[in-house]
């Protein structure tokens, strides 16, 4: 994860951690994993109205190689849960998810079917969940503000500590 | 001023310090504080006038005043990144790619002149070393579109080789024109030639030519499909993540800033400002980099991509017959008049 | 192909089939009669609903009755919307309902056939129409019913592990076996109300 956090004992100095967390909070690059109806409203929530590049949440993320945040929004069916662990696994770290919308939470109002997976967290680690169906824009905005306080209050060497994730092409 | 032509001028460093190794070592770190302070103004110049041109307001939280730090939260989030090779990459290539696609404009960037004593160094062949170097950056994309080992990368590196040689044309060709008109190469000697005339006026289709062509070096929109993510993912850039990717971002923008101040230095009279208004040379080549910035992300806001067979066609249909016959009328009217 | 050019009042008030020339709708008594002067007794019902022509046919005619939908002109259906199942139970069985529908003649004929439960195998119209290939695979992961001379009889939907037909009747939904259903069921009215 960066030469600075994995070879220096640099972020555990306060002012330095401040200011890795301060630059990882205001810098969001989001990958809209969108599956179903909630992507509309994540597409809703970066339109003029509600922007959420104001927060810093840039969606120029072409792909997972160069987000860092990762929002499963829709329905997760099994057919879909490998492709879903695969796009998280080519993220580089630091990364977050957000869980966003009743479907990825809890398998929502689909939690009967034999098809969905109840829950996206039994694939991926999720941050913050995003409840609504769909969740309002609004919803998002406060989401990410949510994120946003509980990556400043992160101690980045103490979560990726010793651990090197193996690169997965 | 006529003696000035084709001499070398003297640097401001030179004058300050005598000793070869003390001046090159702050004609360095000036040359890349420039490089890495001012293509991040430009990056969150980008975010505001598109988003203000989109009816939305940008960046806002990073840095207290309407999220100026924005682009220096990106910086030091992509310091902190996992350094993510793919598993059948060529680790070598594919790490050297990002520095070969940036390296040529920080280049560019040294013979850019600020005023007739405030630039880095003044070579001869200044304009002549200027098109080298933006061809160099072409070599890059392809490293690493073939060092991916991704087909879509590989096919995105290869429509970008295609439309930067394509594009290679009319901007030698428009920069060509300027050199017949001007007399020399050196940039000072371009500068100071058009003390009573800005190029852009008897060289209209040749400024507008090397725009365009600019443009689609640098894979901006309207040329952007090569790397355009609902065309190609990134492109030749898919599988970069972290610094490698800042690297090709501060390129990109670097390009920007680069090739704007060289399209001020050809047309729009460099340093030299409009008569009556005081103000000091660099400051106005600073507004005209501005300026032209100001317009690519502008055109970014509002046209839609040409395919690649049309930006093809465009060029070589298009842009190098026109930029051919304005220099063919610039030579007669040079021998004429 | 014809370029396209403006309709004039006349040509609009009657629609765009008078434009394109070739056909007209058959009603549901024309096509009886040609389907069963062709096909005799395998022809076994032919109605109309909503608008649509309904035939039901015996199994072992189904491909034949398809083919002849598709290549007679009078019928032209070209294009087939879905083919799809009900399961009706042990006794009555499965219904495969394949829709079909004609560019030139504008009209929508449905054709059922019904399976046995326990047999529920019937003949491929993937051939006739190349889109049947991926309905029919549906089909036969959710209901089981299996399509003889399909060229690629594999799972579409549903994940490479999963057992079992999930539309069936008798198909159990574990989620609401280990849970019961937490809201109201149309039916049970709110005593307290």
């Amino acid at each position: 994860m960066g030469v600075i956090t994995e070879k220096t004992p640099l972020p555990r100095i306060q002012p330095v951690k401040f200011i890795l967390n301060w630059g990882r909070r205001y810098s969001l690059w989001v990958m809209n994993f969108g599956l179903a109806c909630c992507a509309i409203e994540f597409i809703a929530a970066s339109t003029s109205k509600n922007d959420f590049i104001r927060l810093g949440v840039i969606p120029t993320a072409h792909g997972p190689r160069q987000a860092d945040l990762l929002v499963v929004a829709g329905t997760l069916t099994d057919k879909m849960a490998p492709a879903l662990k695969r796009v998280y696994e080519q993220m580089p770290d630091p990364k977050y998810v957000i869980s966003f919308g009743s479907c990825s939470n809890c398998g929502g109002p689909y939690w009967d079917s034999y098809s969905v997976t109840k829950g996206v967290d039994q694939i991926v680690p999720i941050d913050v969940y995003v409840p609504g169906c769909p969740p309002r824009p609004e919803a998002l905005l406060h989401g990410i503000i949510e994120l946003q306080n509980k990556i400043k209050d992160e101690d980045i060497a103490e979560k990726f500590g010793g651990k090197v994730q193996p690169a997965v092409s | 001023m006529i003696d000035v032509l084709g001499q070398a001028g003297t640097s401001f460093i030179d004058e300050f310090s005598s000793n070869f190794w003390a001046a090159l070592i702050l004609k360095t770190v000036l040359v890349m504080g420039f490089f890495l302070v001012v293509p991040l103004g430009v990056g969150y110049m980008e975010h505001k006038v598109l988003a203000h041109m989109q009816g939305r307001l940008g960046p806002m939280e990073a840095g207290a005043f309407h999220g100026w730090a924005q682009l220096i939260a990106d910086g030091v989030k992509f310091i902190q990144k996992e350094n993510v090779v793919p598993a059948a990459a060529d680790r070598t290539i594919f790490s050297l790619a990002p520095a070969v696609a940036m390296v040529p404009y920080i280049a560019i960037l040294v013979v850019l002149p600020f005023s007739d004593t405030f630039f880095a160094l003044d070579l001869d062949v200044g304009i002549f070393f200027v098109m080298a170097m933006s061809s160099v950056s072409v070599i890059g994309v392809l490293m690493a579109g073939w060092s991916s080992a991704n087909k879509f990368s590989l096919i995105g590196a290869l429509r970008a080789a295609a439309q930067l040689i394509a594009y290679e044309l009319p901007l030698v060709l428009a920069a060509a024109g300027v050199v017949m008109l001007a007399g020399v190469t050196s940039m000072i000697g371009i500068v100071e030639a058009q003390e009573s005339l800005w190029y852009v006026v008897p060289l209209f289709p040749l400024f507008v030519i090397f725009m365009i062509a600019s443009l689609a070096e640098l894979t901006r929109t309207p040329f952007d499909m090569p790397i355009a993510d609902s065309e190609i993912i990134f492109g030749a850039y898919t599988e970069y993540g972290g610094l490698k990717f800042a690297f090709f971002l501060l390129a990109e923008y670097g390009g920007i800033v680069a090739l704007s101040g060289i399209a001020a230095v050809l047309f729009l009279g460099g340093y030299k400002g409009l008569p009556g208004i005081p103000l000091p040379d660099p400051v106005w080549m600073a507004a005209k980099i501005g300026a032209l910035s100001f317009m690519v992300i502008w055109l970014r806001a509002t046209f839609p991509r040409l395919r690649e067979d049309q930006l093809q066609r465009f060029a070589w249909l298009t842009l190098i017959p026109v930029s051919l016959v304005w220099i063919l009328g610039a030579a007669v009217f040079k021998v004429a008049f | 192909m014809e370029r396209f050019s403006p309709l004039s009042p006349d040509e609009a008030a009657s629609g765009l089939r008078a434009r394109f020339g070739a056909g007209r709708r058959l009603s549901a008594d024309e096509a009886a009669a040609r389907l069963r002067a062709r096909f005799g007794d395998s022809v076994l019902d032919v109605v109309e609903q909503h608008g649509h022509i309904v035939v039901t046919v015996t199994r072992e005619r189904y491909h034949d009755l398809c083919r002849f939908l598709r290549d007679e002109p009078e019928f032209g259906c070209d294009f087939a919307d879905l083919t799809s199942g009900v399961d009706w139970g042990q006794e009555r069985g499965f219904e495969v309902v394949t829709h079909l529908f004609s560019t030139t003649n504008h009209h929508n004929i449905r054709v059922k056939v019904m399976l046995p439960h326990d047999d529920a195998v019937v003949a491929t119209v993937s051939d006739l129409w190349a889109t049947c290939d991926w309905h029919e695979r549906e089909t036969a992961e959710m209901f089981g019913v299996r399509f003889q001379g399909h060229p690629q009889p594999v799972k579409l939907l549903l994940s490479e592990p999963f057992e079992g037909h999930p539309l069936r009747k008798d198909f159990a939904l574990m989620t609401r076996e280990a849970k019961p259903w937490p809201g109201a069921v149309e039916g049970e009215e709110d005593e307290d109300e």
